[in-house]
């Protein structure tokens, strides 16, 4: 898998936290496009926290978060998403009484070029089941089916790095493999960055380029998927898995 | 029949105030989630200002009352600044507490600073009377109701194509979704109180001609309001827009029909039925909690 020589994302050294609760004590790593990365850690460890810093609705109170090269430390989400990137939070990230257009509309809200409308068009090419439903309300739709208008929101104002909180949550096990494969071709066909927090920690480092385990609010390992899919440690105390 | 539709003029009218408070109160709601207990007191403010644009600045009628809605919509601004910005990430015993203070300060500023004698404002509409037939009606009543109309129709439009219409609604839907696409909350904030300003200073620029203006005239109406927005389903402005009329028309036809000392007993007992049969209000949608 080709990895850029300069990292597209790079966090050095990151706090971050809420209010006098720190979070985040010392976060790094960097991400090269085109690739997926799964961030995995017990509850609590700071990992949906990570992924907003990333975003910016949390404050970087030490470190350096940088993206192509240049800081973003201390830009606003709204500069941050025109940058390109954007996250898909957990939980519903929608507007349920707008209908699948207005709500991938909305996800280019930030944009003013003449783009949009092939975009939208092109979303609905890759997630199939959006364009049966383009006319009705978001919040008619199943769980899973929101959660890939959600990520086509995301991708409305093409991100070069995406990051994605549980996006398999609550979805069918057909549901998740679904989500998944869209996730890893996104990578490797948009040449994007992903990076995702995952609870079904095995099937998300499947598709991992890199893995990134994050123990009370330090990076504690990082490793290639298979090489942490195959960490004695990380098995026991992250998959649930045998330890070989 | 003349006088069914006189009180039919009426309940539109008294339906149209009530709307026109009641549809901003609904936006602050539905968008903001903030309760305002001040909202009648801004058709109050707005029934001064156009007093003393008209009585004291001497202007006529037809620039004292589009400066009026200008100006409340400044007012806007100052309660977004002053109040809204502090307390909308606040608990709502804060929103209430400090809403609700709000209007009594400027209830008993409007008390002292022009004592409780009612006042009369004058519009030149008043003294037109157009002749339907067999039925009279002031020009004012047809501009109140021919303003109303517009500015609805005007507010629908606004939040269905407009960018930030639809930002607004996109806010009053999901917050977080709203700030993970980029829309900046706190200027849809701004822009919501402004707008809801807005409709209270047209509130009194339209209407005040054709009431006494004093510094409680709005307790009543306010509450009338309120009534519209619950029974319209809380935050809906359609339904809020809808109720208004409803009760503006009960009004009238429990006036004519049975006796004006009945009125308000038969409008809060009616929105207590419709609440009884229907708790989410006509338009509302049952809201799953936890």
């Amino acid at each position: 898998m080709a990895v850029e020589k300069e990292p597209l994302l790079e966090l050095r050294d990151v706090h971050a936290g809420y209010g006098e609760l720190s979070i985040l004590k010392g976060v790094s790593f960097g991400v090269g496009g085109g690739t997926v990365t799964s961030v995995i850690g017990a509850n609590g460890a700071g990992k949906s926290t990570l992924l907003k810093t990333i975003f910016g609705m949390l404050k970087v109170r030490e470190g350096d978060v940088s993206f192509e090269g240049r800081s973003i430390a201390a830009l606003g989400t709204v500069k941050r998403l025109k940058a390109g990137i954007a996250i898909v939070p957990q939980g519903r990230c929608n507007f349920p009484q707008m209908t699948i257009r207005e709500n991938l509309e909305m996800g280019a809200y930030t944009r003013s070029d003449d783009g949009i409308e092939a975009d939208l068009q092109h979303m609905v090419d890759q997630f199939p089941i959006l364009r049966e439903k383009l006319h009705l309300l978001a919040g008619d739709m199943s769980g899973g089916q929101q959660q890939m208008l959600e990520m086509a929101m995301a991708l409305m104002v093409r991100p070069r790095v995406l990051l994605l909180d549980e996006p398999s949550l609550g979805l069918s096990p057909m549901m998740i493999d679904e989500v998944f494969t869209s996730i890893r071709s996104l990578a490797e066909v948009n040449g994007m960055a992903i990076i995702m927090v995952e609870q079904n920690a095995v099937q998300a480092l499947k598709i991992s380029d890199l893995g990134v385990v994050i123990e009370l609010g330090r990076v504690s390992a990082t490793g290639t998927g298979p090489e942490m899919l195959n960490d004695p440690d990380i098995r026991k105390a992250y998959l649930g898995l045998p330890v070989i | 029949m003349d006088l069914l539709f006189t009180q039919l003029l009426n309940g539109l009218t008294a339906g149209a105030e009530y709307a026109l408070v009641a549809a901003g109160l609904a936006l602050l709601f539905g968008i903001l989630q903030i309760v305002n207990f001040a909202h009648g007191e801004f058709y109050m403010l707005a029934a001064f200002i156009l007093y003393v644009l008209l009585a004291v600045v001497g202007l006529p009628y037809y620039a004292a009352a589009p400066l009026t809605v200008l100006l409340m919509a400044c007012a806007g601004v100052l309660f977004y600044a002053i109040v809204i910005s502090r307390v909308i990430s606040r608990p709502w015993q804060i929103q209430l507490i400090s809403t609700l203070a709000l209007s009594i300060v400027m209830i008993n500023l409007a008390i002292v600073l022009s004592g409780p004698t009612p006042r009369y404002v004058e519009s030149p509409l008043n003294n037109v009377i157009l002749d339907l037939g067999s039925v009279r009606i002031s020009a004012q009543r047809v501009l109140v109701l021919l303003g109303t109309i517009v500015s609805f129709a005007a507010l629908y439009l606004g939040l269905k194509y407009t960018r930030t219409g639809k930002a607004m609604r996109a806010v009053a839907q999901n917050r977080e979704a709203a700030a993970v696409v980029g829309i900046g909350v706190p200027v849809i904030g701004l822009v919501t109180t402004v707008v809801a300003a807005s409709f209270a200073g047209l509130a009194g620029a339209l209407i005040a001609p054709l009431y006494a203006v004093g510094p409680t005239m709005a307790v009543l109406v306010n509450i009338k309001a309120f009534a519209a927005v619950i029974v319209g389903g809380f935050g809906n402005v359609k339904g809020a827009i809808v109720a208004a009329f409803v009760i503006g028309l009960l009004e009238a036809a429990s006036t004519t029909l049975i006796s004006t000392e009945y009125t308000d007993a038969i409008v809060f007992g009616g929105m207590i039925l419709i609440l009884l049969f229907r708790p989410n209000g006509l338009f509302g949608k049952a809201v799953r909690v936890g």
